[in-house]
């Protein structure tokens, strides 16, 4: 394994893969249903016992 | 017989210090397997006198695991005074030389015994301390893993820092920023941060919540990454078993960008992520309402998270780093503004429809200026990234104040909410000794970041220019001595405001101690009832 050949995976489908990866999370994050959930755990810190 | 086995551990531990000593390849080795020796030994008394020899009285294990929490609080304000106290003798050594005291206490072995102190002893005591608390607040769960466990990532932790602390002035270091301790420290701090991984992950798996709290992302990020920057940085080769001298794996700039990807991602995953995760539970529970955009909080997580371990490099510009690696270093620095605003909105907007709570409650206070400067230090940090600006700020003053308004305005001020926040709930108080001693240690702090910040902007702008300043003939107008001794009124001005900082720090303390008593303060309440919020 050269530094060429992982250069060149990184700069391909290494880029690819964590774009993707990353467009991926967004994306659910802002699907529709995702709001009502959302706002269900931002008051899990009020849920706590003692 | 509860004790008992720890107590013989430690003892175990004791001997093979001892014998660590006595076989020592070099004189600081055995200095320092005597001071390993010696307070292994003094846990060891202090362990033996806690074994209940009948044990009828078996601690409660249904309710949360909130002893280390009170300890972790106690000393965390510990390490933070002394940590403070660390920086303005430092600062004073830089103003007056003859403060700076061979061999043990020179500038050279103190200033790390500062940045370690701060960043770890302060910064990590506190995050280990309230990642147990929210972990097990918002899991419902007790910590996994038996309380064994957890006192021993407690405790090891702060041998950690005893043995770094302690190996730094008897001059052992391996001469990496943020990573100076040797080899056999690095190794001890892998084990305890694996069992820290392991307690955070179990009692997240057993969680009653169905949902991970976005506080847990952040808390387990920072975990899991500074396992990875931590082994792969301080990857080398000792000399010899028993003593202190080891070699680096890498050589030359790959040496270097390993150390610099280490070094901004301690920045980015230690003193940003894990205080994100304070942030993000204790300023809700404090202003009692829910963080502004639980979405914004995710989205807020995974660019950071994407991009910050890509920011390296641009502690390298100008240097034998391939140029595009320079770019590259330089474009992901910038594309964190996006992140670091975003986070930084989230927080303040949290407080849309009681910004009134600014003014009557000095908790809240304190972490909307954590934030301001969370914002201000994120945004002077890609500046300094672009070469161009870099080309005047490397090597000067000006890093060290961003540095600072980062660590003593974020770092600092989300801390300090986060204690006066425990405090009275760990301890079963209705509440803190006195809120006009929080509003004294918000001023001084905040007073003292401002002149901080402002003195080394000029001092650095000072330095990198005459640096920079050429005559007709191509010659250097100044000489370094010339840069070192303009800019002594600052090294003046920083000393004052490390004094104002470290007084609120002590302030704080008092505040604590006498809240711990269950004392309170008679004093005027912080804003009088009949004022009403501008409408």
């Amino acid at each position: 394994m050269t530094y060429e050949i992982l250069r060149d995976f990184s700069v391909t489908w290494g880029l690819f893969y964590l774009f993707t990866a990353f467009i991926g999370v967004v994306l659910f994050v802002l699907r529709p249903k995702a709001k009502k959930e959302a706002e269900d755990a931002a008051n899990i810190p009020f849920r706590e016992d003692g | 017989m509860r004790h008992l086995s720890g107590t013989i551990i430690l003892g175990i531990g004791t001997l093979l210090a001892v014998l660590g000593a006595a076989f020592a390849a070099d004189p600081l080795f055995r200095a320092h397997a005597l001071i390993l020796a010696l307070t292994l030994g003094i846990a060891t008394i202090v362990m033996a006198r806690l074994v209940q020899v009948n044990g009828n009285k078996e601690v409660d294990k249904s309710g949360y695991m909130d002893e280390p929490i009170r300890i972790g609080v106690i000393l965390t304000i510990f390490w933070g005074v002394i940590g403070f106290l660390q920086g303005v003798l430092i600062a004073t050594a830089l103003a007056w030389p003859e403060f700076n005291l061979e061999p043990w206490f020179n500038l050279g072995r103190m200033r790390p015994v500062h940045t370690s102190a701060v960043v770890f002893a302060f910064g990590g005591t506190a995050l280990l301390t309230t990642s147990f608390y929210v972990v097990q607040r918002t899991c419902r769960a007790r910590l996994w893993g038996g309380d064994g466990l957890t006192w021993f990532v407690f405790w090891g932790y702060q041998l950690f820092i005893v043995m770094a602390a302690t190996g730094y002035l008897l001059g052992i270091t391996q001469g990496r920023e943020y990573a100076e301790p040797e080899w056999y420290v690095d190794i001890w701090l892998t084990i305890v941060w694996v069992a820290y991984l392991v307690v955070f992950m179990g009692t997240l798996v057993k969680r009653k919540e169905k949902h991970i709290y976005v506080a847990n992302w952040f808390y387990l990020a920072f975990i899991v990454t500074i396992a990875m920057l931590h082994v792969v940085n301080n990857l080398a080769v000792p000399v010899s078993f028993l003593g202190i001298k080891s070699y680096s794996l890498f050589a030359g700039v790959q040496d270097a960008m390993t150390q610099w990807w280490y070094g901004h991602n301690a920045v980015g995953f230690f003193l940003t992520a894990g205080f994100l995760g304070m942030m993000y539970y204790f300023l809700p529970k404090q202003a009692q309402r829910p963080v502004y955009s639980y979405r914004l909080s995710i989205i807020h997580f995974w660019s950071l998270i994407f991009l910050y371990i890509w920011a390296g490099p641009h502690h390298l510009h100008y240097t034998a780093l391939p140029d595009w690696t320079q770019t590259l270093g330089m474009a992901f620095s910038i594309m964190l503004w996006m992140p670091s605003w975003g986070g930084m909105i989230n927080g303040l907007m949290t407080l849309s429809g009681a910004w009134d709570k600014i003014r009557t409650d000095p908790i809240i206070r304190m972490m909307v200026m954590s934030l301001a400067f969370y914002g201000m230090s994120t945004f002077e940090g890609p500046v300094m990234a672009i070469k161009a600006v870099n080309s005047l700020s490397h090597y000067t003053d000006w890093t060290i104040g961003h540095v600072h308004s980062g660590a003593l305005g974020w770092v600092g001020m989300i801390t300090f909410g986060a204690i006066y926040f425990l405090v009275p709930r760990l301890w079963g108080r209705k509440q803190l000794y006195s809120l006009r001693l929080v509003n004294w240690h918000f001023w001084l702090a905040t007073l003292g970041i401002v002149i901080y910040v402002s003195a080394l902007w000029v001092a650095g702008i000072t330095q990198g220019l005459m640096w920079k300043t050429y005559d007709s003939q191509g010659f250097l107008v100044y000489s370094f001595a010339e840069s070192v001794a303009a800019l002594y009124p600052y090294y003046v001005l920083r000393m004052i405001a490390g004094l104002l900082y470290l007084t609120g720090g002590t302030i704080m303390a008092w505040n604590v101690y006498k809240t711990i008593r269950g004392d309170v303060r008679n004093e005027k309440p912080m804003a009088s009832p009949a004022a009403q919020p501008a409408e």
